[in-house]
């Protein structure tokens, strides 16, 4: 995961949430909120905003394992060209692979896939770039929103 | 056709109690009926307790739920101390016909924390002496008591509320107002059964007062068409926000669901199936 270190960066928000079962509504409030200047379409926030929540979630849940004490750390950027939203836990295994199997629909109403798991699915088709990485202590997964192009888009 | 609710009764074999499931193992199974039968076999003081699943047809995430339950109670009635009480049981039951579990495992390492799924250890004697595993085992018993007693305390309320409408004899409208998350698992159920009753051929979800919808709440509603499928019912929603529609469409919910924009448009083509 690249650190965000252009001398164009500003930081949005920075802040952490104990792991406890609802709190990724918080998250995506507060995001919204920092990014609030940033004059995203409507669209896209609410794509931003569901992009964070779930990927708290996973954080809270698989990193963290909901445990309250162990904080799940939120930070957002605004780079050059994008909009950069990091999310860390604490977690020790491998980190969700970006390329876990993708959820199908007529498969799950089979039975051969769970009827959940659509996490990860949904966070890649709600940003423009989903990055996942981990090492023995942390999970980070970084959310990036092309900002470029959404002020091409109008 | 309907879904088989779960059932399950209390046999006593060699070596430990069998407790027979059979059915469906998810939201709406009656947990006072998987309690009671638990009670009966702990009431024959045995050695272990087998889950037999042979005649499950399903299990959902609440169902996981449900079997931890019992390993909980299991376990906080008698810590597992150790491997011995399965292999008696395991060769008590070699002999008896229909136990598909058993027939699943021959030849497995005995693994105790593996097997506590299936077989659920009530070790009884005097075991301080079991080499290492005793003490090790109560301290993380303890440590899991704790988190789940604190998390059960922090485990927020659902955030919803669903009414039931009976549009017709056929068409039933589930009002959806809050949040449809996992914690909306239980309401969402109890809706379906309220709505379902009769000759209901369609189901109508009234998003109009969806505030919030994440990844465990598209599983809800994953959960909830399987159920609707099998009893050859249609589900249909309106009121879907422009966000939700687009979640459904990349989902693919929107070739199982019927989308529509009015619940007059909803009911129509209900009407029409």
């Amino acid at each position: 995961v690249t650190a965000p270190r252009s001398g164009a960066r500003r930081t949005l928000a920075e802040f952490t949430l104990p792991s406890v079962p609802g709190n990724e509504r918080r998250a995506m409030e507060e995001v919204a909120r920092a990014v609030s200047g940033l004059g995203l379409p409507e669209r896209t926030l609410e794509r931003l905003k569901t992009a964070v929540a779930e990927a708290t979630m996973n954080a809270m849940e698989h990193g963290n394992r909901y445990n309250p004490e162990v904080p799940v750390k939120i930070q957002a950027w605004r780079l050059e060209e994008c909009l950069l939203v990091r999310i860390v836990d604490r977690g020790g295994g491998p980190p969700p692979s970006p390329n876990a199997e993708v959820p199908d629909l007529e498969a799950k109403l089979e039975g051969a896939q769970s009827p959940r798991g659509w996490g990860l699915f949904l966070i890649k088709n709600m940003v423009d770039e989903m990055r996942v990485s981990g090492n023995p202590g942390h999970h980070t997964i970084e959310l990036v929103i092309n900002l470029k192009r959404e002020d091409d888009a109008g | 056709m309907p879904a088989k609710q779960l059932e399950a009764s209390v046999r006593q074999e060699p070596g430990g109690a069998v407790l027979d499931l059979r059915g469906e193992i998810n939201g709406f199974a009656p947990q006072e009926a998987l309690d009671a039968a638990y009670a009966e076999a702990e009431a024959k003081d045995p050695e272990a307790i087998l889950l037999n699943f042979e005649g499950v047809d399903y299990i959902d995430s609440t169902g996981i739920a449900l079997i931890v339950g019992l390993l909980a109670r299991a376990r906080l009635e008698a810590p597992p101390t150790g491997l011995p009480p399965l292999r008696p049981l395991r060769r008590g039951l070699q002999d008896h016909p229909p136990l598909g579990v058993h027939e699943r495992l021959p030849g497995r390492r005995e693994r105790p924390e593996r097997g506590v799924g299936v077989l659920m250890e009530r070790a009884k004697g005097n075991e301080e002496n079991l080499p290492g595993s005793l003490q090790s085992l109560r301290g993380e018993h303890e440590e899991i008591q704790r988190i789940y007693q604190q998390r059960r305390i922090d485990m927020p309320q659902a955030q919803v509320k669903m009414g039931v409408r009976k549009v017709n004899d056929k068409v039933s409208v589930i009002d959806v107002k809050g949040e449809l998350t996992a914690f909306a698992e239980g309401v969402l159920m109890d809706a379906y059964n309220q709505a379902s009753d009769g000759r209901v051929r369609a189901i109508v979800l009234n998003f109009e007062d969806l505030e919030y919808m994440n990844s465990s709440g598209i599983g809800l509603l994953v959960t909830l068409l399987i159920r609707i499928n099998r009893e050859k019912q249609r589900l249909l929603t309106y009121g879907l926000s422009e966000h939700y529609r687009n979640i459904f469409h990349i989902t693919c919910l929107d070739d199982a669901i019927g989308i529509y924009y009015s619940e007059e448009e909803a009911v129509r083509a209900a009407d029409s199936m």
